[in-house]
């Protein structure tokens, strides 16, 4: 490792090769069980990590067949077990290699076959090198990368746990600087293993809990919870015992506040501690097991020996303690110190790889406006280690899919606003040729007014597109096509959207005209032409596919009704408003949307027939509307241009418009409880025709009497 | 005055002495006896000394590493910290399989430095990997059962020794 790094972190790989239910017991492997006095040596020349020697959990000196423990004795060569090393020549050896992931296997035996990589197998030697050798090896390499030399096979574990291998340890401990000497009460693996292991302590749950080097041990939030208890709480706890206990049993403290430095902690001695353990801060925390087992063994030596040698324990004891708690504000120092740089180094050179990348990608050719990567950067991109040409071969395809996809987008939206521009260039040429009276014929529809193509679809013509669509350089009144060109296709296409609006508005009409729509509404439920209106609704979703297919179907122009005439009112998409033609292609929602976006003019759309929906009782109230003032049912709709109230609550409507929204909304309120307020009941007018009045005029929404 | 060595395969290297002076065996070899004897064994160039153990290959490349050391001092022991220079790493490179034919020709022939060097470079290899990762890398198969691994991972043996300090 190089000097400063950081050991990497331990994702322990639990592909294990047989599962948990199936694990062979110790003597099916082979193993021999060690005599206790054997087992009492070894002890002592041995390191323990963390072995459990009393409950039978592993321990690697007892777990060693005897001819690993006389091999290891006399420092022989080190060498893969004789059971891998079988394992490895028969694989090698056999005829008919299995494929890469069906390795054979005793029948109900569950084998993970892991997928080889490249370098697998190359250091295979290394398990032949004379035991010096391999310590010397080992001298190099940091301390968790030690403890994970030593978790590979027993003859290693054994080989870097005992004691001879002090000087490996030492020698790994020196590969990270100022790292403080390994505590007298703490063995070099243990040493390793809390400072630089993330585990749990106690339920290896791998959340990276920060050590707490009073109490030697590193505890997840729920542990802590489990095991810590507060000197205030020991009476509650232990009721009949004397709370001088505490005294010599090591404890931590509440974490100081962010507030406060590791320089403050070095001058408050008391301030050692991970964290708050989820109380107060200030308070003394004591592992359970610890107080537990101090207690049963204080009475037991109270019992034994007499009071002065108790006392003289008692104060080994806590001169113990104190020496834990002094080293340990050592430790923590460097600890915070250590991980502040090593964050730092990672992020310079996560900074660094991530420039080397870009370089390469400019070097591809990509622009560096491209190489955004936002909250969702690939992991390639982010990962701690300098950028390799190995490394950069890996992830160069994802990347580059990422770059090009960007600036697809970057290139669209930039072909895009070029386009809204020459469109808004092109929009001003277009009204001023209009007020000229040459760019397209106006739609007369009423008398006073002019209606003429919105320029949405003027761009949408086959002869405009390629004025706006592919051009860079601003457009000139020359650029504009010719105008008879224009004029002919604008035609064209108005005559495609009425073909499609008669169309649409047919089957409607045919229903609404009397016969055909009054046997329909007696089939129907009472109300059901309200319902009829949420059906549409409901209907809407597939509206498009039938208005195309609609369009499809030949229909004779003898047969289409006229849009000129009142009863051929649609509705707005979106708000439901009346509308007619040819005004319609002038209504808000219509090119601009649901929001009517008139600032962005560039978000104006085409008509489309889908746009506008038609409806029998829409037409029906205006056919109603039409008797109601006296007009014939095909009268124009120039002759409804006359202010009129409200037949229900005498409102005055300025317009048709408002009137017809008017009734319509009346109708929709009480339309659950009244029979009356059918439009196709004939009993009361729904319009009421209003005279102008002379020298007064009076607001819309006003009542008249 | 220079030395003939010859490899495992017979093939011939003719060093000078500071070159050979970097390899102790070559060095105890030719020159070891004079303190002992009075007089050195090779005192002609024809005589040649055969590395039965070190193929040519790995022979040549070492010749290179002690060639480039004939002048200087090469780092031999010490903290285990230091920074070895950048030829020194570029010359022991990543090809694992070499740097493990070097690190046993560099053991037989006693060379510290280069022994160190090739320590080295096998450390940087195993670097930073977890248990399994040593264990492919390595070729072997983990001698552990799959309990024996958990309790390897819950294994706490601070609070046992400091309740029980054996």
């Amino acid at each position: 490792m190089k000097s400063g790094s950081v050991p990497r972190k331990s994702t322990r790989v639990r592909a294990a090769t047989i599962a948990d239910g199936e694990a062979p017991k110790a003597e099916e492997m082979g193993e021999t069980t060690v005599e206790p006095s054997a087992k009492r040596r070894k002890m002592k020349h041995e390191y323990d990590e963390g072995e459990v020697h009393e409950e039978g959990i592993y321990d690697a000196a007892k777990r060693a067949s005897p001819r690993e423990s006389d091999a290891a004795s006399d420092f022989s060569r080190v060498s893969a077990p004789a059971e891998a090393r079988a394992t490895r020549r028969v694989s090698k050896a056999s005829p008919s290699k299995p494929a890469k992931r069906t390795m054979h296997t005793a029948p109900g035996e569950k084998q993970v076959v892991r997928k080889r990589f490249k370098n697998q197998g190359r250091l295979e030697r290394i398990s032949d090198l004379p035991t010096e050798l391999f310590l010397e090896i080992c001298s190099h390499l940091s301390p968790l990368d030690v403890l994970h030399m030593a978790r590979t096979t027993r003859l290693w574990r054994r080989t870097l746990m005992s004691r001879s291998s002090t000087r490996v340890w030492r020698a790994a401990r020196g590969t990270i600087p100022g790292l403080p000497d390994c505590p007298e009460d703490v063995s070099e693996p243990q040493y390793a293993k809390l400072l630089f292991e993330r585990d749990c302590t106690t339920c290896t749950a791998v959340n990276g809990p920060s050590p707490d080097l009073a109490l030697r041990m590193r505890l997840c939030r729920n542990c802590k919870r489990k095991s810590m208890i507060p000197a205030r709480k020991f009476k509650s706890l232990f009721p009949e015992e004397d709370l001088s206990i505490l005294r010599i049993v090591p404890f931590t403290l509440g974490r100081p506040s962010a507030l406060f430095t590791y320089a403050h902690a070095e001058r408050c001695f008391d301030a050692v501690g991970a964290n708050t353990h989820g109380y107060e801060r200030g308070t003394q925390y004591f592992y359970r097991p610890a107080v537990e087992k101090m207690l049963v063994e204080s009475k037991e030596r109270e019992a034994l020996v007499d009071k002065e040698e108790y006392a003289r324990w008692v104060e080994e004891q806590e001169t113990r303690v104190t020496r834990i708690r002094e080293s340990a504000v050592v430790i923590t120092n460097w600890y915070g110190q250590w991980n502040m740089s090593n964050r730092n180094d990672k992020e310079m050179i996560r900074k660094e790889r991530r420039r080397a990348i870009e370089a390469k990608l400019l070097e591809l050719g990509y622009d560096q406006r491209d190489m955004v990567w936002g909250y969702s950067a690939p992991s390639s991109l982010l990962q701690d280690k300098p950028l390799t040409e190995a490394g950069w071969n890996r992830v160069r395809g994802p990347l580059e899919a990422i770059v090009a996809a960007n600036r697809d987008v970057r290139l669209q939206r930039e072909k895009e606003a070029v386009q809204r521009q020459r469109q808004e260039e092109l929009r001003c040429m277009y009204m001023t040729l209009c007020c000229d009276g040459i760019a397209a014929d106006p739609l007369s529809a009423s008398q006073d007014k002019l209606v003429y193509p919105h320029p949405a679809d003027l761009f949408d013509l086959p002869s405009m597109r390629p004025v706006w669509e592919d051009r860079t350089t601003p457009i000139a009144p020359r650029d504009f096509p010719d105008m008879d060109v224009v004029r002919q296709e604008m035609r064209t296409r108005l005559a495609e959207i009425e073909r499609s609006l008669q169309q649409l508005l047919l089957p409607a009409l045919e229903e609404a005209y009397p016969g055909k729509g009054e046997e329909d509404a007696k089939e129907k439920p009472r109300y059901s032409w309200l319902r009829e209106t949420e059906d549409e609704v409901a209907e809407d979703e597939v509206a498009e596919d039938e208005v195309a297919e609609v369009e499809r179907a030949p229909v004779e122009d003898g047969q289409l009704p006229d849009l000129n005439h009142a009863m051929s009112v649609f509705l707005c998409a979106i708000c439901e408003e009346p509308l007619h033609w040819p005004m319609l292609l002038q209504h808000r929602h219509i090119p601009y949307g649901r929001h009517a976006d008139f600032n962005n003019r560039e978000r104006a759309r085409p008509f489309k027939t889908s746009m506008v929906r038609v409806s029998r009782v829409w037409i029906v109230i205006m056919q109603r509307m039409l008797e109601d003032l006296g007009l014939p049912s095909d009268a124009p709709v120039v002759q409804l241009n006359t202010p009129m109230c409200c037949g229900m609550c005498t409102t005055h409507c300025a317009d048709y418009n408002k009137a017809f929204s008017h009734v319509l909304e009346h109708l929709r309120r009480s339309g659950t409880d009244s029979k009356q307020h059918d439009p196709r009941e004939k009993t009361k007018p729904l319009f009421v025709r209003v005279e102008p009045t002379r020298g007064k005029s009076r607001l819309t929404g006003q009542p008249v009497n | 005055m220079s030395i003939t060595l010859i490899s495992k395969e017979g093939a011939q290297f003719l060093v000078s002495k500071p070159v050979a002076d970097r390899i102790g065996v070559v060095r105890d070899c030719a020159y070891g006896a004079d303190f002992w004897l009075g007089y050195a064994v090779a005192t002609d160039d024809s005589m040649g000394i055969t590395l039965a153990n070190v193929t040519s290959s790995i022979l040549s490349k070492i010749l290179v590493w002690c060639e480039h050391y004939k002048d200087m001092e090469p780092l031999v022991d010490g903290d285990s910290n230091m920074e070895f220079p950048e030829w020194d790493m570029a010359y022991i490179g990543h090809d694992m399989n070499q740097i493990l034919f070097v690190l046993e020709a560099a053991d037989y022939l006693h060379i510290p430095g280069l022994l160190l060097l090739a320590c080295k470079g096998i450390a940087d290899v195993l670097d930073g990997r977890n248990p399994r990762g040593i264990c492919d890398l390595l070729g072997i198969v983990m001698d552990f059962s799959h309990r024996q691994e958990v309790d390897m991972d819950k294994e706490n043996g601070y609070w046992r020794w400091f309740l029980h300090p054996t």
